[in-house]
């Protein structure tokens, strides 16, 4: 298990994480949503032990991520960097974690290059940048950890290859019980690996649950009413998007399904309909009502 | 779950027990993997090494088997040179290259991810990169002593010539031809182990800097800078900052902390060890600080590695304060330069030149002009400090160092370098060691007496009129006695040091001074001290191996000679109208241990007394390798020796060689006024330089001057105010009872000296000057 309490990670004068608390529990898929610069990076960073927060708690299975060798034998940090290991072959990037890493699979790692099919002796500096991903995430994955951390990793990937990646990944994870941590802008990705979500926003965690909850808890409403209402008329509710378009309301609100048709229907509408909306629509709503929406960047 | 297909009908693998591997392993295997990426770097370094000594080793073999061109060897030589320059500099790049990731963002997170601790990621790369640099170097002195071997039985053991130097052949012999494994193998062990640590602070070092710096650029540019500024700024403090203070030498003390501190320093102390153990008298007074101060570094960089933080790669600094240390160094060592020379105008010269400096290394750490302006007021807070700090350092003399005189209780001996009342002796001989021992307590005392009262004169060059009204032991005109002064070692019962050296001593002085030419302890350690130095300079000379470490080629030598010439010899022209030599191959093994002995009669025989009273002009002087060994007219015992040689001749001068000295501009007369004028004692040499005199005038007064030159005396004692004159570059004095000949020359020569300093060298005739 993954737990991080009261972690503030500052950088000079900027704080990339505000008394940040989160648990993943092991087994999961864990998607880090997040503005640009909200630290979903920052936080697989502290994971993988690459930086030490100024406060708080970061642990790995009880024991600190920093410095501990232990701890960072449980986690693989495939970052979104393609630049790194350029110098080496597939067979020396392979030889070099196998060192490192103590469950490293040879197995897993033949059966997955059948799979991707990638020279092991040309330098991986002449690979593009989807085969430079396939290399680190077929290695990433034959290490064996508990932990695999994903920074935008799938980038880069062609759409078929994206599938063969995030089945390796399932299958590990049903396998060895693999706790998958996933930070992405491609929240269509994220809903379809991730059981579980945490969104950030400047340095803080807005919510963090499972996927299901995040979706059963925000709504999309189609409603026309035979009188005019105005934004103030529903303030009993916690509405994040007012909309209207001549008759018809819409509108985004957070909670029970259940209360919100009942109090709606209080209302008489003419129409009524509430709609599931999709990661993506929860995402932007959840910032538009922060203030980070298209109308209020400029 | 999810929308994926999920095999959820697979079996459950095993998940396999949690396997550890130990820091230490993780580390070794990071280590390996590291030597395996830099084998490129460690072959090129390899055969930089191989094309030096090995290669001039089998170059030298084939010479002696073929009898091929022998000068091809310097080739090699200077080959070497440079690519033992290039090796000992690629401790840089491995450096560098094995801690990427201290200043490549895209190195970052795949290198700090890894499963690895601080410390053991640190001893790995850097143990690693030290395999990569040294293990080439070692293994190529291995390959050259197998090498050296090979050619130590292919020849013989006898003759296996290292290095030969055509150019200076007769000048300075170094090793010619010689045995590698007898003559040589202490100069290699130095070089050997010398160079290892040399290169091992290269290294360190630019792990230091880099472990300060985020980005590349300020990596590779500030280890330069470093490598330049530990020893610059060494200098600037101690040569010139405390060096102008009167009396203070700290030169022994900047070359040794240059020598303990830095690389380029390394290399000076192996080149002093190599050939004149002037500051270092074994390898361990250099090596083992050397060995300290790698260490600290060492320390200081882990520790700074330890404290970095992953998210500042890519700045310019990671510790601001390394750089601004440096950039005050910078500001400090141009401020000073320019308050030094404290030429007319400088201080805008100085604000300009350190500003553009200082501001140009900000706009460059700052990644362009923002917030300039707290760049501008940092640099003037720098540059008051410096002149402020510049100012404490010569105000207050040093912290009191000028003005410092230990008292006797003190002080447990004295080293002196002190030539005597007469300092009879004179030149740059390579075997001349004139440091006596004093630790009997009333000679301390008489040291320090005399030193405290030279503190209280002050220094001759701001205190001239003290000078100036003290009478002369050997230039009543001349106001100050360049004897040769005197340098005082000080071994203070605390186990310091304090050195101090003056080459201007007042008469007040001498008058405290000379009991030590009359007192056992300094006299016995003066004669023998002279006897040795006239041995080890005529062994020199002659190219004899009087100990048998340098395994000299005597062939070179046998066309020198030994000389003896008149009180003239050596200083001018005037004096090789008289003199006497003998070809070092015609004289006897015995005439130097026979020469010797009849000196040290004769300087025993010598009664102190008299010695210090008065003085005649001299017989002639001995002239060995440089160096002037006085011959007095009661030197019975050496000038009969030498006599029976034919290597004794009374000078003769005539008309002719005075004239041609004259015209050559080799002498000058000097008047008592003559240093009265200016206050600054350089000045007072311009005296009257007969050059300026028509060919006629040289005529008339070239009976004058014969006598002049035939009654000067080397030295003398008097409150007289005597006419001086010079004859190249030593002065005489001109006995009180021929000053009026000297007077009449003066004043004919002097009135064209006005005549063409008033037209600039243009002369002209002023016929009712005088």
């Amino acid at each position: 298990m993954i737990n991080l309490t009261g972690v503030v990670k500052k950088f000079d004068s900027f704080t990339a994480l505000d008394g940040v608390d989160i648990k993943i529990e092991k087994g999961t898929a864990f998607g880090l949503l997040g503005s640009n610069g909200a630290g979903k990076s920052t936080i697989l960073r502290l994971l993988s032990g690459i930086y030490m927060q100024d406060s708080g708690e970061v642990l790995i299975d009880g024991e600190p991520a920093y410095d501990n060798v232990s701890a960072k034998q449980k986690v693989f940090f495939i970052n979104d960097e393609t630049v790194q290991f350029g110098s080496f072959t597939l067979r020396k990037l392979k030889d070099y974690y196998k060192g490192f890493y103590p469950n490293f699979s040879e197995e897993i790692f033949e059966k997955m290059l059948a799979t991707v099919k990638l020279p092991m002796n040309k330098k991986i500096d002449t690979f593009s940048k989807g085969m430079k991903r396939q290399s680190i995430v077929i290695t990433g994955l034959a290490c064996q950890t508990d932990y695999l951390l994903l920074d935008e990793a799938f980038d880069g990937l062609d759409p078929t290859m994206r599938i063969i990646v995030k089945r390796m990944l399932v299958d590990a994870m049903m396998d060895r019980q693999l706790t998958t941590i996933i930070s992405s802008h491609n929240l269509k990705e994220i809903n379809e690996v991730c059981d579980t979500v945490a969104l950030l926003h400047q340095g803080k965690v807005l919510f963090n649950r499972d996927l299901d909850s995040v979706k059963g808890n925000i709504h999309k409403v189609q409603a026309a009413f035979p009188q005019e209402y105005s934004k103030e008329d529903f303030t009993d509710m916690e509405l994040l998007h007012f909309e209207k378009n001549q008759s018809i309301l819409y509108l985004i609100i957070k909670g029970d399904e259940d209360f919100i048709r009942n109090n709606l229907q209080e209302k008489n509408p003419l129409v009524l309909d509430i709609i599931p909306l999709s990661l993506e629509e929860i995402f932007i709503y959840e910032m538009e009502g922060l203030g980070y929406d298209f109308n209020g960047l400029k | 779950m999810t929308s994926m297909d999920l095999s959820k009908d697979k079996e459950q693998v095993q998940i396999p027990a949690q396997n550890k591997k130990s820091s230490v392993s993780t580390a070794v295997h990071n280590g390996k993997f590291n030597i395996q990426s830099n084998i490129k770097i460690m072959i090129i370094i390899l055969i930089m090494h191989l094309v030096a000594a090995p290669l001039m080793l089998v170059n030298q073999m084939a010479v002696l088997s073929t009898g091929t061109d022998e000068n091809i060897q310097e080739i090699y030589g200077v080959i070497g040179v440079i690519s033992t320059a290039i090796a000992i500099l690629s401790g840089v790049v491995v450096a560098i290259s094995n801690f990427s990731y201290l200043y490549k963002k895209t190195q970052v997170d795949m290198s700090l991810s890894l499963p690895m601790t601080v410390r053991g990621r640190f001893i790995s790369d850097f143990i690693s990169g030290l395999i990569t640099y040294l293990v080439p170097y070692i293994a190529v002195q291995i390959l050259t002593f197998i090498l050296a071997g090979i050619g130590h039985l292919a020849y013989d053991g006898k003759t296996f010539m290292i290095m030969r130097n055509n150019y200076y052949a007769y000048a300075e012999p170094h090793a010619y031809t010689c045995t590698v494994f007898e003559d040589m193998m202490p100069y290699i062990v130095k070089l050997v182990v010398g160079g290892f640590f040399i290169m091992l602070f290269v290294y360190v070092l630019t792990i230091l800097v880099t472990t300060c710096c985020g980005s590349l650029f300020e990596a590779i540019a500030y280890t330069g800078i470093v490598n330049g500024m530990i020893p610059g700024t060494i200098a600037v403090v101690l040569f010139v900052l405390f060096g102008d203070l009167y009396g203070v030498d700290l030169n022994s003390t900047a070359i040794k902390l240059i020598s303990w501190t830095s690389p380029f320093g390394g290399c000076m102390a192996l080149v002093d060890l190599m050939e004149n153990d002037e500051y270092f008298k074994n390898m361990a007074s250099w090596l083992i600080p050397y060995i300290i101060i790698t260490a600290i570094a060492f320390i200081a960089s882990y520790f700074l590695y330890r404290n970095r933080k992953a998210e500042h790669v890519s700045k310019p600094f990671v510790y601001k304060g390394f750089y601004y240390v440096l950039i005050t160094c910078i500001t400090f060592c141009i401020g000073s330069a320019f308050l030094y020379t404290k030429t007319d105008n400088f201080i805008i010269p100085l604000i300009v030149l350190t500003a553009i400096v200082y501001l140009v290394f900000e706009v460059i750490t700052n990644r362009g002009f923002k917030k300039i302006w707290i760049s501008v007021i940092r640099y003037a807070v720098t540059l008051g400090c410096v002149t402020g700090l510049y100012f404490l350092i010569t105000e207050t003399g040093g912290f009191g160092m000028e003005t410092r005189v230990p008292s006797a209780d003190s002080v447990k001996s004295v080293v002196i370098d002190y030539q005597g009342y007469w300092n009879t002796l004179s030149g740059y001989g390579q075997g001349s060691d004139f440091s006596i021992i004093l630790k009997d307590k009333e000679n301390i005392e008489t040291i320090v007496k005399a030193h405290q009262q030279i503190v209280n004169n002050g220094n001759p060059y701001e205190n001239y009129e003290h000078y100036q009204n003290s009478v002369v032991l050997q230039d009543p005109a001349k106001r100050v006695i360049s004897n040769g002064g005197i340098e005082i070692k000080y071994n203070l019962k605390n186990g310091m040091q304090m050195i101090r050296k003056y080459n201007v001593l007042s008469y007040d002085v001498m008058e405290i001074l000379k009991q030590l030419d009359t007192n056992k302890e300094y006299r016995e350690q003066f004669i023998n001290k002279t006897v040795s130095n006239l041995k080890k300079d005529y062994y020199q000379e002659a190219g004899l191996n009087i100990q048998k470490t340098n395994g000299y080629d005597n062939s070179y030598y046998k066309e020198t000679s030994f000389y003896v010439g008149s009180k003239f010899e050596g200083y001018s022209s005037v004096g090789s109208s008289c003199s006497a030599s003998q070809k070092y191959s015609n004289l006897p093994i015995t005439f130097i241990d026979q020469l010797c002995s009849c000196y040290e009669n004769d300087l025993r025989a010598e009664n102190p007394n008299n010695y210090i009273s008065s003085d005649k002009p001299s017989a002639g002087y001995m002239i060995v390798n440089n160096m002037h060994y006085v011959i007095k007219d009661s030197y019975t015992n050496t000038i009969n020796f030498l006599s029976s040689y034919n290597l004794m001749c009374k000078s003769s001068l005539n008309k002719e060689n005075i004239t041609n000295v004259v015209l050559n501009g080799e002498i000058s007369l000097y008047s008592y006024n003559d240093y009265l004028e200016g206050s600054d004692l350089s000045n007072v040499i311009s005296g009257l330089n007969m050059y300026y005199s028509e060919n006629n005038y040289v005529t008339d007064y070239s009976d004058d001057l014969k006598t002049l030159l035939e009654v000067a005396l080397d030295r003398n004692i008097t409150n007289e105010k005597c006419y001086t004159i010079s004859v190249g570059n030593k002065i005489f004095v001109i006995p009180m009872e021929y000053s009026y000949i000297a007077e009449r020359v003066y004043k004919t020569v002097g009135a064209y000296q006005n005549q063409y300093d008033k037209y600039n060298g243009d002369v002209y005739y002023d016929e009712y000057a005088y």
